[in-house]
């Protein structure tokens, strides 16, 4: 090679080096203008060295990106914390000296030193910076740890063998899941979700498994639940009802590590880090009085180092109890609860249980309810919204008229609660005082009626079928109707038994001193508890309903119908019945 | 309560059911309104009103209207004012509603009329 090309050789490279690190600048730049967006520091970055570093990676952060930056990152030394999280373009880095950061922070950041993405080979870039990982925003709440301290929680790692682990999750996948909400499960022996249906026979692959429990813990669990978690599924803080099963609750998890928060009551929680093929084991305090729930998360932080969730199968064995709870948490235990059996009858007039569990109970808590139903839910609001101009839209149960706001001239309002239709007045919203089964409203008038979280509150179906009689009657031929319902699968609470009731907490500041307070008191020496009856919807229910409701050749057209907020909703069409 | 409300009620009683029986206004307490004159708005709501319980109901408030509308007075821009006023502009606060059929009587007090069965 002749000197001229040798020359022309150094140029281009410097060339080339010169572009990639101009390119490098401005990408970095667009990196610390996020996080600076995300966090909230006085002092993001520094130029001095420091062990702690930002991590901008460009890439989408998901596994297969974090497991190429791992191993080349690895290469400088021992990694303290390592964050990469899906969806999030910056991350964080921590070695345990600093010479380790020095050496990776030069090479790295060296132009040209590409890293194999599989979409694109990409630089990297660290920058040193004063912040410590446990500050960082981004990460909050998502530390789990092995051991928490939790009393009565126990986990045991590698309780099951990799094969074992696929034995398992491979049959459970052969038989067919059951779409909730936020999540698929599949029950096995009693089924709780289904009142009144014969257990489901729990199938012989489980067998090695229920043995090995009995073995090690001395129980002969009786129900699983199979439930499967794509990243980004959660189940909100619940508590397993006391008087369904008895102490001991064991959850193993299948093929991707996970975390579980737990909750007490006086506010202290924890992340325990569940490791796939671990068994983790609730009783005593840990099954009766903390909350759990997964988060609706992509990864969990254990020991400083992101993990990213893959689809994991949670297999959770209870066993059914027979005989009263007598846990020594008699705050949070369902023991109590007086069963609430409904005759069936066609009398439409209110029983006792509707006057004093409903209709009293919101006249209670009218003004402390109406400061907690301000927001509408978009989804109705949408369909509100949706509706031709000047459309004369009528509310049953209408509360505190938070759906009359945006247009109070076309918008008119009803409800039982007389205290509720008091704060609509006093709101410029024009209302009435009347029952839902019957309407004070001539046939064929209004264009769109609306009943959100009503119909749950009557205690008969002949008394549900008749409220949405009196919605086909009012609407004009081609009126639509949105009505919503509490779902029982709803994963804000568990219920026991569709009819229920569900309490209250009232400041007592919300009481009204003349009055005998009817409520109780609650553990809180500052409220009051009241009930309100509810019968909750199964899937299906409301959908039953509408096709059952029919009236003088008109019926319902179901237009949509879907689960919004813990409800199932329909979107209904008043349309001539053929038939 | 607004006119255009009172115009949608009919006597729920067991006696009047099915006949979409149109209330008597006997007024107590009054208060005027502040709303924007909408035209579009008065105009959709004439097709949907019973004209002629809302004819009688704004007797009984001291105003008079025309027995019949037709097309042609939309373009009445006066007449409309009027309409519009008298159904979004008038507040009633007190007073009862009367069933010209079976005679219930339903009171209204702080602009609610209060139109549940009276047993319970």
């Amino acid at each position: 090679m002749n000197l001229l090309k040798i020359a022309r050789n150094i140029m281009n490279t410097k060339k080339k080096e010169a572009t990639a690190l101009k390119g490098l600048m401005k990408k970095m730049q667009k990196g610390k203008d996020h996080i600076m967006k995300n966090e909230n520091f006085s002092q993001y970055f520094q130029d001095e060295p420091s062990a702690d570093m930002f991590l901008l990676h460009y890439s989408d952060g998901q596994e297969r990106d974090f497991s190429i930056i791992k191993s080349h990152l690895s290469s400088y030394g021992e990694i303290k914390n390592l964050v990469v999280i899906p969806g999030i373009n910056y991350g964080f880095l921590t070695y345990s000296s600093i010479d380790s950061a020095i050496s990776a922070y030069n090479s790295v950041n060296m132009p040209l030193n590409l890293l194999q993405f599989p979409s694109k080979p990409h630089q990297i870039s660290l920058i040193y910076t004063p912040i410590n990982v446990r500050e960082l925003k981004i990460v909050q709440g998502c530390w789990c740890s092995l051991n928490v301290p939790v009393p009565g929680l126990n986990l045991e790692q590698e309780f099951i063998t990799p094969e074992e682990e696929d034995f398992l999750a491979n049959h459970i996948d052969e038989l067919s899941w059951s779409p909730l909400t936020n999540r698929r499960v599949q029950q096995f022996g009693h089924d709780f979700l289904q009142e009144n249906q014969p257990d489901i026979a729990i199938p012989e692959f489980f067998n090695f498994i229920l043995d090995r429990l009995e073995n090690e813990l001395g129980i002969r669990f009786d129900q699983i639940t199979a439930t499967e978690y794509i990243p980004g599924d959660f189940i909100a803080p619940h508590l397993d009802a006391h008087s369904s099963f008895e102490d001991t609750i064991v959850c193993l998890s299948l093929n991707s590590p996970s975390s579980m928060n737990f909750r007490h009551p006086e506010g202290s929680e924890f992340n325990q880090f569940l490791p796939p093929r671990s068994i983790l084991a609730l009783t005593d305090e840990a099954r009766y009085l903390w909350k759990h729930s997964v988060w609706n998360r992509k990864y969990d932080i254990f020991e400083g180092i992101s993990i990213h969730r893959r689809r994991r199968i949670s297999l959770t064995f209870r066993k059914v109890r027979n005989v009263r709870c007598e846990c020594n948490f008699p705050s949070v235990c369902d023991r109590n609860e007086e069963k609430l059996i409904i005759e069936e009858t066609k009398d439409l007039n209110p029983t006792s249980l509707e006057k004093d569990f409903v209709f009293d109970t919101y006249d209670k808590i009218a003004s402390h309810f109406s400061h907690t139903r301000y927001k509408p839910w978009p989804k109705v609001d949408e369909f509100l919204k949706d509706q031709e101009p000047f459309s004369l839209i009528l509310d049953i149960g209408c509360g505190n008229g938070k759906y009359l706001y945006d247009d109070p001239l076309c918008r008119i309002g009803t409800d039982r609660s007389f205290k509720m239709l008091e704060i609509c007045a006093e709101r410029g919203f024009s209302v009435f005082n009347a029952d839902c089964l019957n309407v004070p409203i001539r046939s064929n008038s209004v264009d769109v009626a609306i009943e959100i979280a009503v119909i749950h509150h009557l205690s008969t179906s002949s008394k549900r079928i008749q409220a949405m009689k009196e919605i086909l009657r009012v609407l004009v031929p081609n009126g639509q109707a949105l009505i919503y319902v509490w779902a029982r699968e709803q994963t804000e609470r568990a219920f026991t038994d569709q009819d229920c009731f569900v309490p209250w907490h009232l400041n007592k500041v919300y009481e009204n001193e003349e009055e005998d307070t009817k409520g109780e008191q609650s553990n809180d020496p500052d409220k009051v508890v009241y009930k309100r009856f509810y019968h909750v919807f199964k899937q299906g229910e409301l959908e039953s309903l509408a096709k059952e409701a029919k009236i003088d050749g008109w019926k319902f057209e179901i237009m949509k119908h879907y689960y919004d907020r813990s409800n199932w909703c329909v979107r209904l069409k008043k349309v001539k019945d053929e038939e | 309560m607004r006119l255009v409300t009172l115009n949608l009620l009919m006597c729920n009683s067991e006696e009047c059911s099915g006949r979409n029986q149109a209330l008597t206004l006997n007024p107590g307490e009054i208060t005027p309104g502040t709303t924007q004159f909408n035209h579009d708005l008065t105009i959709r709501m004439l097709g949907k009103l019973d004209w002629l319980a809302f004819v009688n109901a704004a007797l009984r408030l001291g105003h008079e209207l025309p027995d019949n509308i037709t097309e042609a007075d939309h373009q009445n821009s006066e007449l409309i004012q009027r309409i519009f006023d008298i159904l979004f502009n008038v507040e009633i606060q007190t007073g009862e509603l009367l069933c010209p059929n079976c005679n219930r009587t339903y009171p209204i007090e702080k602009g609610i009329p209060n139109m549940l069965p009276q047993d319970h």
